[in-house]
């Protein structure tokens, strides 16, 4: 690996559509993807779910490739948007929101099992766009510092509800990228809050992503715009696996200072159109 | 009045019409200050995993109301199955996923009623104008109104259950999880009165392992 000086003046839209780059697992922990949604289609490698067992235990259920594994079009969203960003990702789809499960305490103890399976599976890249509650931080700590000495990356949304006393978790904890929304030119423009524990903010406001139909999509309406963390955090996981198409063996602190960096570059060239963060 | 759902009825004839009426006015407050056309309340139904239609402000058809939308369907579902708060809008010239009937609005915002970690609902404020889309602060502000909701409708269930007009079956799942251990200790504490020292103990060692 070169000089981190040099990687640090890496050109990310060069990048971007550079036939150099090494492909990088990017999994995406959420409602589940439908793989035959044209924006995601050939690009989810793997679709896991989990079934419940009579011992009340879950595993994991690996779908056919290019199966619909969503409930609902979350999921979906979130994937598109990474692959706007990042054509070098490949996407690890595991559902961990889930209807049986929705409004009840299994919820927590999903979302521990798709973070297992996505150690287990090598992604890279582990993407939260949600939060789960603070009731989960003693259990999901210790998965996200496994991650961290793993050299994977958890990138983790804030919460979008202001008036609730914490910020979300994973996202509360050093373990991870934690972003925020904003609203930004484009996917590039990634801003340094200054503020632990949500340290980064990438444009989350107003953004193109696909739009789920359970009917199929032929008569077109692949797409609409939403706003939130969600898709900030999409961003940045994106941005995040870019630079490991290029250095694959970058360390976690080496991808923060990167962000950084362009934080950095990104207000002295004054690309941000409003640094508002919210 | 027939009404299409039981959820729905339930909401309709069982509450008190004293907290319909503060429901209806502060989700009227809500969608003005944002500038929305419309508002609704959604009431989440746990036994078919759908949110169900139970109060229109606006210019709607009300025959809305008993429409579902199912979990994680559109924007209204998505927030409801990620309990976050989801805008989203249409592509110029385009369609969105929404409910049928609905008059295809440009922008939907969509917030969660909590109860404790349980869903309760949801409460939608759209704009039809093409362009008018919801920003953060739309949002934000929404927000606001939908955790006041949230308290009136929490402590209303409170005082339902206290005065026997809710039943245990009514209560959300976790609720009713919490209902039964509760009941479970008390059952041990009455069975056993000579063994309260013991029970203490043992509480203390398990508050000490839960840290």
């Amino acid at each position: 690996m070169p000089d981190f000086l040099d990687i640090l003046h890496t050109d990310l839209k060069g990048l971007q559509y550079s036939d150099k780059l090494k492909k990088v697992k990017v999994a995406v922990l959420d409602t589940g993807i439908d793989a035959t949604h044209p924006f995601v289609k050939g690009c989810v490698k793997e679709s896991w779910r989990f079934e419940k067992t009579p011992e009340n235990t879950f595993v994991p259920v690996k779908l056919k490739r290019g199966s619909n594994n969503a409930i609902g079009g979350h999921g979906t969203e979130i994937a598109s948007r990474i692959l706007q960003c990042a054509p070098n990702v490949e996407i690890v789809d595991i559902r961990v929101l889930d209807l049986d499960y929705a409004g009840g305490g299994g919820l927590s103890e999903l979302v521990l099992e798709g973070f297992k399976l996505a150690i287990s599976l090598g992604a890279k890249v582990i993407n939260m766009s949600y939060t789960a509650r603070k009731s989960i931080e003693r259990k999901i700590a210790p998965l996200c510092e496994e991650a961290y000495r793993n050299h994977l990356i958890v990138v983790a949304a804030k919460r979008n509800n202001p008036l609730v006393d914490d910020l979300g978790f994973p996202a509360e904890l050093s373990s991870v990228v934690a972003v925020d929304k904003a609203s930004y030119r484009d996917f590039f423009d990634i801003h340094y809050t200054g503020e632990p524990p949500i340290e980064f903010s990438a444009n989350g406001e107003n953004v193109e992503v696909a739009q789920f139909n359970p009917s199929g999509y032929r008569n077109g309406h692949f797409s609409h715009r939403a706003t939130g963390t969600s898709y900030a955090t999409a961003t940045v996981s994106a941005v995040i696996a870019l630079f490991l198409g290029k250095y694959p063996d970058l360390k976690f602190f080496e991808i923060k200072t990167l962000l950084k960096y362009l934080s950095d570059t990104n207000k002295k060239t004054k690309k941000h159109i409003s640094g508002k963060t919210k | 009045m027939k009404y299409k759902n039981k959820t729905v009825e339930q909401w309709q004839t069982q509450t008190d019409p004293e907290v319909l009426r503060t429901v209806r006015s502060l989700l009227a407050l809500g969608v003005s200050a944002i500038r929305a056309d419309e508002g609704a309340l959604l009431i989440y139904d746990h036994s078919k995993h759908v949110l169900v239609f139970a109060d229109i402000v606006g210019n709607s058809p009300k025959d809305l109301i008993g429409k579902s939308v199912a979990l994680g369907d559109g924007v209204t579902g998505n927030a409801a199955l990620l309990r976050e708060m989801q805008i989203g809008s249409r592509l110029v010239n385009d369609q969105m996923r929404d409910v049928e009937g609905d008059g295809h609005p440009f922008s939907v915002i969509a917030v969660p009623i909590l109860i404790a970690d349980d869903l309760w609902g949801c409460i939608t404020a759209v704009r039809f104008s093409e362009g008018a889309t919801f920003t953060s602060e739309d949002g934000d502000t929404y927000l606001r109104y939908a955790s006041i909701l949230s308290c009136i409708i929490n402590m209303n269930r409170q005082l339902e259950l206290s005065t026997g007009k809710l039943s245990q079956s009514d209560l959300l799942p976790e609720q009713c999880e919490e209902q039964k251990l509760v009941q479970q200790f008390r059952t041990l504490v009455s069975e056993n009165p000579d063994k309260k020292a013991e029970i203490r103990n043992l509480l203390q060692i398990l508050g000490n392992l839960m840290q």
